[in-house]
């Protein structure tokens, strides 16, 4: 699979970051799903490379632009992205990606470690996460990644093409 | 060393896996140490992307300056109200040392203060509060001294009985602790002891002798048991006054620079930057400090309106909390009664009563943070952020 090329992801991943605030205000804004943890899943392919060097950078680098904008430390965005990408591979390599329901319930498994992790960490300071917000990041994940990662879209969005 | 394409897949696998493990371990349980480092590094650097969100949320949805509060006291109402209180008469010779206190531990009869060696306390010295003996100091730590009262366990004091007719006679107090009240096992004139006499604390020997003319009072005397069972004791009557948690004096006759140990507040001017947080939503507001320091809280028009979570180098995340939420870390001031009521005490009342920072951690004691049922209040784009300068001390390497 061709994965989105670096100058694309990185922008959009900034200015994604520019807004999340304001995203997270609108109505119903706290059930919306990790966006860095979307972009993350879209930008690496599965299975994983051979070379695991661009899915560290990505999951080191989206885990200092999550911290930028939240109170929650960036060790968190580090175990749950990267715990995200492990979830994905080793549930990938066991289940169709041609059925959505399948791929759905990779996405929504790969949610779970950082979803959950928000929220432990949101009790431990004092604002806890509603139950109801936190099935619904792990849903929208799932579906968003279910929709976008079908294999018919694996050599058209965001990528290098062959020349 | 060789290894097959499985293999090494294997081990890249289980390493993946272990760093993840090591990093959520952190995330969940964090090592401090580690946790500062990493916001002392990346803090400054993320800096500028928290600033352009902030640009875009102003623009795109901007944030009217809230309206001047108009019920702000002054932060120094509470502490004021404690030395008025709390101040012994002045005695020749000798210093009273204010001290903040830091813990109280009434059933057992302990009390920590909130200075040690490094404000010239030492073991022995006598603790008071307005013309009450409260006890001694018994340990002392750089920064920390406790205090045993006249309640502790075992706890052995001189006493002055004296009646109505000016006569007085000698007498030993013992404290029992969680047990109840001090008892007086030894009286000099058993035969001539009353309900209701007036106990005055008695110096040892090697006391300074001008604390004799403090006169400080322990309570009055109270029969408690069953005569007919020969279970019958005189204990001492007299709790401790509750404005007595927030400082208490202890007497020096060798004294270092500072008579009062309220540590220095450092202040600075600070920025609002993001209102919301992207992961938690509303609550939270990133704040970027003028000079280079760890605060406490935050205070915007007279009042403190929300506690550092986490501080990344020039700025940091504070919890925007309404003043009720402070809970063990606030203390209510009823004028009526001059007296400085505990977090179970303010809950309870029945009206709303102006809560004032308790102290600790940090926070300065007697920063006004409003009124019980106040709820909490927008961040200005301009604000004031303190900390305590022992807390700097303390943190610079």
């Amino acid at each position: 699979m061709n994965s989105p090329r670096l100058r694309i992801i990185v922008p959009v991943a900034v200015l994604l970051t520019i807004f999340s605030p304001m995203l997270r205000q609108l109505p119903g804004g706290s059930g919306l799903p990790d966006l860095w943890l979307l972009i993350l899943l879209m930008s690496v392919p599965v299975p994983a490379p051979d070379s695991w060097r661009r899915p560290i950078y990505l999951v080191f680098l989206f885990g200092l632009l999550r911290s930028s904008v939240t109170v929650v430390s960036p060790f968190v965005a580090w175990g749950g992205l990267g715990a995200a990408l492990f979830v994905r591979e080793a549930l990938s390599r066991r289940l169709n990606e041609y059925r959505f329901l399948l791929r759905f319930l990779i996405g929504f498994c790969a949610a779970i470690p950082l979803t959950v992790m928000d929220r432990l960490v949101a009790e431990r300071l004092g604002t806890p996460m509603a139950g109801a917000d936190v099935w619904m990041r792990c849903l929208w994940v799932g579906l968003l990644v279910a929709v976008f990662t079908r294999p018919q879209l694996k050599k058209k969005a965001f990528s290098k093409g062959r020349g | 060393m060789f290894l097959l394409p499985g293999a090494e897949r294997y081990r890249r696998v289980m390493l993946c896996a272990g760093v993840i493990v090591v990093l959520m371990v952190q995330a969940l349980l964090p090592w401090q140490p580690l946790e500062d480092g990493c916001n002392q590094i990346f803090g400054p650097l993320l800096r500028p992307l928290t600033e352009l969100s902030a640009a875009a949320a102003e623009i795109v949805l901007p944030t009217a300056e809230p309206a001047e509060s108009r019920q702000a006291l002054e932060h120094s109402v509470l502490v004021e109200m404690e030395r008025r209180l709390g101040k012994p008469e002045p005695l020749l010779g000798m210093e009273w040392l204010e001290v903040p206190v830091l813990s109280l531990e009434a059933e057992v009869g302990r009390i920590t203060l909130a200075a040690g060696s490094d404000f010239h306390i030492a073991t022995g010295q006598v603790v008071a509060y307005g013309d009450r003996y409260l006890g001694r100091v018994t340990e002392v730590t750089a920064h920390q001294a406790t205090v045993e009262l006249v309640t502790a366990p075992n706890v052995r004091t001189g006493v002055l009985l004296s009646d109505e007719l000016g006569t007085t006679s000698q007498a030993v107090s013992l404290g029992r602790g969680r047990a109840g009240p001090a008892v007086l096992p030894w009286l000099e004139e058993a035969d001539h002891i009353a309900a209701g006499q007036t106990l005055t604390w008695r110096p040892r020997p090697l006391d300074p002798p001008n604390l004799t003319a403090a006169k400080l009072r322990l309570g009055v005397t109270k029969r408690i048991g069953e005569e007919q069972r020969g279970t019958a004791v005189w204990t001492i009557d007299g709790t401790l006054p509750t404005a007595a948690e927030g400082r208490l004096y202890v007497a020096a006759s060798a004294v270092g620079e500072r008579l009062v140990a309220e540590p220095l507040q450092v202040r600075t001017d600070a920025r609002r930057l993001l209102l919301d947080d992207a992961v938690l939503g509303s609550g939270w507001c990133a704040v970027a400090a003028e000079t280079n320091i760890k605060p406490a809280v935050f205070v915007d028009q007279g009042q403190v309106s929300g506690w550092c979570s986490s501080w990344r180098g020039n700025w940091g995340w504070f919890r925007v909390a309404a003043p009720a939420s402070w809970q063990n870390a606030a203390v209510a001031l009823q004028s009526e009664t001059s007296s400085v009521l505990d977090t179970s005490s303010w809950q309870n009342a029945e009206q709303a009563l102006p809560l004032f920072t308790r102290g600790g951690q940090g926070v300065p004691r007697g920063l006004w943070l409003g009124f019980r049922d106040q709820p909490s209040r927008l961040p200005s784009s301009q604000l004031t952020v303190i900390v305590q300068a022992d807390r700097l001390t303390e943190e610079a390497p």
